[in-house]
């Protein structure tokens, strides 16, 4: 099917008329604070991102993010609530992955994956694996050959059953074709201690447990593309051959009934904020890694993790009956 | 054998039961865990049972002891017990203050033995007010908790 | 030590005056039944957020302290608990109340806690680092036989038949597991209750088994539920001095317990508390006495919990893993100051943490004139509030403390429906108390279980693991020792009496 040459730009200058419209339409939110709900407990990562944002929120807005908690059911407790809260733009929430791909899967929560709505993933924590700092193993060579030469024999913690953390040592065993065994514990605080006390012989962290625990421990192999800037003695899982890229990534969800104009009025303010530098600099001097998911990448970027997750899901056995 | 024996301890055995019941039904359900998952539902179930029995041999053998019944109205304590469950359920619909009131002038009613003199309804309902009005500014404003 | 100057920057005016309101307003939130110590950090940590690293911390642990002291109040006076650390003060403060010696037990408790709240913080300002390592050394399997050994007590304690005992106990440990399985992801006993999926909330539970029946209660039958016994309640300072330069000992001994169990991830006051009151019990010669209103169980209880603060901030500052249930929402507010825990805290960042222990230590001390002051003020208040307003009153705090500490309307609910179970369950003879150490030390037991487990098959033996480590033959050694002594005890005395009754004839 031709077109015609002019319908063209006449339809890009309706597109940019009609963005500048809803753009206007939504040109005075915030116009008051907004409730920034998050379904985890006070001083975890999301409440750490979120509370980094905040200032630059106000600045950029002059209204406030007034941060509430929500826990419960490790954040399908907020989840489910999501779609019942107003949806007028002023009480966003949290979200993350895996989480609100993998809970439906597993069981009845409450709610569906595709029934939240994230206007924005601005980063996530990569998974790094770690040893102790004076552990025998040196590099990802030492760790695979250890674990080929007695399968099942090397003990690895992580936060949770079916986290990320999980999901990384799942992905990592197949790909190096070796057995290892996966300790799980109720967060990154004892799983941090089973390896400072030598209860596993390594840990399936994030690189903010590197930055947490400093000299302490060992950091061989990090899941991005790229070395952390922070972190440029711990080489990638990609250029020691594995493709492993991803972690716990995070994200701001609002209920579906929100006016799209809204929505991406929103997903543009937590892109510039984003960009800010200072922001960009604390995030990473924590440990995280930026990353920049609006609306526009939005459906192929949850089509392609939510394909990746769910075959995972299936390897692993936990997609409910 | 002359001496009186305490009575024995039916309410006891009676819990005993219910509770073997509530064991049972640990067991049944935990055949839909996973293995790891499973191992201690079903050594604490068994546990409950085991022990449930073994209070029931007791019982049997006469070796248990009744406590003495508590006096004073159980209306009144069933009437707690209902208003406190309602109170609970009706937080998310009704919203914080409206359960609260009804709940407090009923637990009021159900609390006070003496008879309800003007005196009395005015102090004690001024009281309440202050109470509850008090407490619900603090926590929803001062302190930011939201409250439905 | 260089720890002079941190003392100085603790004594600023600021700083004192946190440390002071702090103390009053976590002491009254403890008393109140309902309204818990980690409820009290919780809702107050987001006001900290504003204020200096060391300013914030020497507020919250001023909160915290007070708190742990203040929930004696309700134990000794209403039978309730005001905060799960005090649940073990229940036992012998409340029967002291009744016998009108409760303005007795109020002080006993002031005194207790201070000493025990200093004992735990100079634990923490002496010797952090070295005891953060000895949190380390302690796997999944010695956190199993602690629970284990936890869970031996309920033999100990003793309130009526054993085999009910044991029973309330196993119904605490499926409580425990209702909910999704933290290792293993399987969904338990939840059914249709989504509510239920993240499993029952161990504040919600407590405030319900203990606060709901002695509500139920209080208003069976007319009248005050404590007599003002005539006279005007004083300190009894004299008398009260005296039972703690007696038991010595135990207040240390007390003390210590509480340090170490505030050490070990995840175990609180509740916890100490009980352990401290079992040892006592099985120590003393008025052995007997102890759930009769015997002083010394209310000493060993409240100097334990209180011990549990300073213990608690040890693994908390130095590893970064919260030693005691308020300590992770403390944890939360630090890491969002930018604090950055581990060993590192207290040589990089010396000052903060420093001034901060300086000002617990204060907080603490300041802790004494204000507990007794506001100790005698409560005390004459709440025997003289009729029991139509106090239900109502109480009831209420219940329903905002189960509320506050989740934002969530669903923990109102366990509370009430485990509380009424709880009252049922109470009039057909099975105690709350194994009850609610079935449900905290199941999770510990079920994760050390299992975590082991796999390790233990991992490295080629599971019974190595759970018999072959220094530590946890210790404790397995306790435990047997806990379970034997009483009988042995008894053995000796049953001897003993025969030999008596015939040189007395």
């Amino acid at each position: 099917m031709t077109r015609n040459a002019r319908t063209i730009p006449a339809a890009l200058a309706g597109l940019a008329l009609a963005a500048a419209a809803t753009l206007a339409g939504a040109a005075g939110y915030p116009e008051k604070t907004v409730n920034y709900i998050i379904p985890f407990g006070p001083g975890g990562e999301s409440d750490i991102s979120a509370r980094l944002q905040e200032p630059v929120f106000k600045k950029l807005t002059g209204q406030g993010l007034a941060i509430q908690y929500k826990p419960g059911a490790g954040g399908a407790a907020g989840w489910a609530q999501l779609n019942s809260i107003t949806g007028d733009g002023y009480t966003v929430m949290g979200t993350n992955l895996p989480h609100i791909v993998l809970q439906p899967l597993q069981k009845d929560v409450g709610y569906k994956t595709d029934e939240i709505t994230t206007v924005f993933w601005f980063h996530f924590t990569p998974d790094a694996l770690l040893v102790t700092a004076d552990s025998p193993i040196k590099n990802l060579k030492d760790f695979v050959e250890a674990a080929k030469k007695a399968p099942g024999a090397t003990t690895l913690s992580g936060s949770g059953t079916n986290s990320s953390n999980h999901l990384a040592q799942q992905q990592f065993d197949k790909m190096a074709g070796i057995k290892t065994t996966y300790v799980p514990f109720g967060g990154t605080g004892p799983s941090n201690t089973a390896l400072l006390g030598k209860q596993v012989s390594g840990s399936w962290g994030y690189t903010t447990v590197q930055m947490q625990l400093g000299d302490q421990v060992r950091c061989i192999a990090v899941s991005m593309e790229q070395r952390h800037p922070k972190l440029p003695n711990c080489p990638t899982f990609k250029e020691q051959g594995f493709n492993l890229v991803g972690g716990a990534y995070r994200g701001v969800a609002v209920p579906k009934s929100t006016p799209a104009d809204v929505q991406a009025r929103l997903a543009e303010i937590l892109a510039q904020i984003n960009a800010d530098p200072e922001f960009i600099r604390k995030m990473e001097d924590g440990g995280f890694a930026m990353l920049n998911v609006g609306p526009a990448q939005m459906a192929g970027f949850m089509a392609e993790i939510k394909a990746r997750y769910e075959a995972l899901a299936k390897e692993m056995g936990i997609v409910k009956q | 054998m002359s001496e009186p024996t305490p009575p024995r301890d039916t309410p006891g055995a009676i819990g005993s039961v219910l509770l073997i019941g509530a064991g049972v039904a640990a067991l049944i359900f935990s055949s839909e865990f996973s293995d790891l998952g499973a191992v201690f539902p079903r050594a604490i179930g068994g546990l409950l049972v085991a022990m449930g029995v073994l209070y029931l041999v007791f019982y049997a053998l006469g070796r248990t002891q009744r406590a003495a019944p508590a006096a004073g109205s159980n209306l009144r304590r069933a009437g707690v017990a209902v208003v406190m469950l309602a109170w609970a359920f009706a937080l998310p619909a009704m919203g914080f203050l409206a359960s609260s009131a009804i709940a407090f002038v009923l637990l009021l009613m159900l609390a006070n033995h003496e008879r309800w003199t003007m005196r009395t309804v005015l102090l004690y309902g001024a009281t309440g007010v202050l109470v509850l009005g008090g407490l619900y500014a603090l926590f929803k404003h001062a302190l930011q908790v939201p409250l439905p | 030590m260089g720890s002079l100057e941190y003392l100085l920057a603790a004594l600023t005016p600021l700083n004192l005056l946190l440390a002071l309101a702090g103390v009053v307003a976590g002491t009254v939130i403890g008393a109140l039944p309902g309204l818990t110590a980690t409820m009290a950090v919780a809702v107050l940590v987001p006001f900290t957020f504003a204020m200096e690293p060391a300013a914030a911390l020497i507020a919250l642990g001023a909160i915290y302290t007070g708190a742990i002291y203040g929930g004696a109040y309700a134990a000794i006076l209403l039978n309730t608990p005001g905060t799960p650390s005090s649940i073990a003060t229940t036992f012998d403060g409340y029967p002291m109340a009744r016998a009108g010696r409760g303005d007795l037990a109020l002080t006993l408790a002031c005194l207790s806690s201070v000493v025990g709240g200093l004992v735990g913080a100079g634990f923490l300002l002496l010797l952090a680092p070295p005891m953060a390592t000895v949190a380390l050394k302690f796997g999944p399997v010695e956190y199993f036989w602690l629970a284990v050994f936890g869970l031996t007590l309920i033999a100990s304690l003793g309130e009526g038949s054993t085999v009910k005992g044991l029973i309330g106990g196993c119904v605490g440990l499926l409580l425990s597991m209702v909910g999704v399985a933290e290792v293993g992801g399987d969904v338990r006993y939840v059914g249709d209750f989504k509510a239920l999926l993240g499993g029952i909330d161990v504040v919600s539970a407590l405030i319900g088994l203990y606060c709901v029946p002695v509500l139920i209660e209080l208003v069976a039958s007319p009248g005050q539920h404590l007599d003002a016994a005539g006279r005007v309640a004083s300190f009894r300072l004299q008398e009260a001095s005296a039972l703690m330069g007696r038991a010595k000992v135990n207040l240390a001994r007390s003390s210590v317990i509480g340090t170490i169990v505030g050490i070990l991830p995840g175990a609180g006051g509740s916890i100490a508390s009980l352990v401290a009151y079992s040892e006592a019990k099985r120590v003393s010669p008025r052995r007997d006495q102890f759930g009769h209103g015997e002083p010394e169980g209310v000493m060993a209880t409240e100097s334990a919990n209180n011990a549990t603060v300073g213990g608690g901030f040890i693994p908390t500052l130095v590893l970064g893993i919260p030693g005691t249930p308020p300590d992770a929402i403390i944890l939360g507010a630090l890491l969002v100051q930018g604090i950055r825990t581990g060993p590192t805290l207290f040589t990089t960042q010396a000052p903060i943490v420093y001034t901060f222990i300086w000002g617990l230590i204060l907080a603490t001390i300041i802790m004494l004139p204000v507990g007794l002051l506001i100790g005698r003020f409560a005390f004459k208040s709440i025997v003289a509030i009729p029991k139509a307003v106090l239900v109502p009153a109480v009831a209420l705090l219940t329903v905002l403390g189960s509320f506050a500490v989740h934002n969530n309307p669903h923990e109102v609910q366990q509370m009430v429906v485990l509380g009424v179970a709880a009252w049922v369950l109470g009039r057909l003879g099975f105690s709350a108390s194994p009850i609610v150490l079935g449900l905290i030390l199941g999770s510990i037991a079920e994760r050390g279980f299992v975590q082991g487990h796999l390790i233990g098959g991992a490295r080629g033996s599971v019974s190595a693991e759970f018999l072959g480590r220094p530590i946890s033959l210790a404790i397995i050694a306790f435990i047997l020792l806990g379970l034997l002594w009483p009988w042995w005890v008894k053995r000796r005395q049953a001897r003993q009496g025969v030999q008596g009754v015939s040189t007395n004839e």
